[in-house]
């Protein structure tokens, strides 16, 4: 994996995607900003990410449709669930319908990264059984 | 990996299956064994901690600050054991106190009362029909325990993510079943779920710090901010406030301290956290 990985951020709220896209662009990697769903699943339609990180609740279409999207067009792209409404229940759904992790706000930059290095980490074993 | 924790009623063969949970999947034991250490780590007597385990309230609540204080350490002690995970956990009440932890996996283990009678006749050579008597007796008892503490009543399948049924289920299938849902995917640490449980450690650690000073304080922490409910006559309050930031800030992993008078700000700045 020599390019930079690509990351997808996609929250409603427009600080968090300002916040987060400085900080990963920082960490080496490629990252776009999406501030609906809508605009997420037309970004997705375009371009495959390595990593999405998502929103739960936003207007439109929300984190889980998100999620489904992904992995049905993508399944070794890695989806990290943020959320603000954070309940046992939405941590397994998430899980369930294939989320890689599922971090609860507000979180730290250094959650974010570590959980965005722990999915590189897992892309990059995925990546070397292929070549296997 | 997840936490498996058993719970059920007397004579119901959970710690069996607990054990042989703990053997397939080889994740760590801790059942009362673990009251030694936490005896000697807090000073406590093994005795008052069973004592806090299995007998209900006494009367006109004589001894409740110290059970109260037990129990404040009880759930400290297992909560940061339980932050190493793989573990299969029994005869603790960790299902009581353990909460919003989406890889804890609560287990109900039930019998019907003839089975279980028979089976705690065989296990402490009495007759099935005192065995039967002790089996009622219990069941009140833990009714009353899981109220009075927990505000719960610990029979309730809606507690539990697994109720199994001895009397419809083998206990070969029992097992095999507790094992296969701790491979789901619903069930694994997620940072969420971890950060849950430090969490509910750190309160733990900062309630019994606080127990002998202010026993009827409630906490509650997210992160390395720690947030107290206390109560406080008027005169006092900046005094007591103060104090209770200062005892706070003591504990390992605290680095601001809110301190709450009112109900509505507690509930208020802790919303969200389980």
């Amino acid at each position: 994996m020599n390019d930079p990985l690509r990351i997808l951020v996609v929250d409603d709220e427009a600080i968090v995607g300002k916040r987060l896209k400085p900080i990963l662009e920082k960490s080496g990697y490629q990252v776009d900003v999406c501030e609906s769903g809508t605009l997420a699943l037309e970004r997705l339609s375009e371009k495959t990410f390595d990593i999405v990180v998502t929103d739960v609740r936003m207007d439109d279409v929300d984190g889980m449709q998100v999620l489904a999207r992904v992995l049905a067009t993508s399944p070794s792209t890695k989806v990290i669930i943020i959320t603000g409404y954070a309940t046992v229940e939405l941590a397994r759904e998430a899980l369930t319908k294939g989320a890689f992790d599922f971090i609860a706000k507000p979180f730290k930059p250094d959650d974010l990264r570590g959980v965005i290095s722990k999915a590189v980490a897992q892309l990059e074993a995925e990546s070397v059984s292929t070549v296997d | 990996m997840p936490i498996i924790s058993l719970s059920s009623h007397l004579g119901s063969k959970a710690a069996r299956i607990a054990r042989r949970v703990a053997d397939a999947t080889g994740y760590r034991l801790l059942d009362r064994g673990f009251l030694d250490e936490i005896a000697e780590r807090h000073g406590v007597s093994r005795a008052s901690l069973l004592d806090l385990l299995d007998n209900a309230p006494r009367f006109l609540g004589i001894g409740s600050r110290s059970r109260r204080r037990n129990l404040a350490i009880l759930q400290q002690a297992v909560l940061e054991e339980l932050l190493h995970d793989r573990i299969v956990t029994i005869g603790l009440a960790a299902h009581l106190y353990v909460t919003g932890v989406s890889h804890f996996i609560r287990v109900r283990v039930v019998g019907d009362q003839e089975e279980r009678a028979r089976a705690l006749s065989e296990e402490q050579g009495i007759s099935v029909e005192k065995a039967a008597r002790l089996i009622k007796l219990h069941d009140r008892r833990r009714l009353h325990w899981s109220l009075e503490f927990f505000d719960l009543d610990e029979s309730d399948p809606a507690l539990h993510d697994l109720v199994i049924d001895l009397g419809a289920t083998p206990e070969d299938e029992a097992v095999r079943t507790i094992c296969e849902a701790a491979a789901a995917r619903l069930y694994q640490p997620i940072t969420y779920s971890v950060k849950c449980l430090q969490d509910q450690a750190l309160a733990a650690r900062v309630r019994v710090a606080l127990f002998d000073p202010y026993p009827d304080i409630e906490v509650k922490a997210r992160g390395t901010t720690v947030y107290v409910r206390a109560k406080a006559p008027a005169r006092h309050r900046h005094r007591r406030v103060a104090a209770i930031k200062e005892a706070a800030q003591e504990v390992a992993g605290v680095d601001y301290v809110e301190v709450h008078l009112s109900g509505d700000s507690f509930r208020q700045a802790t919303a969200g956290i389980p």
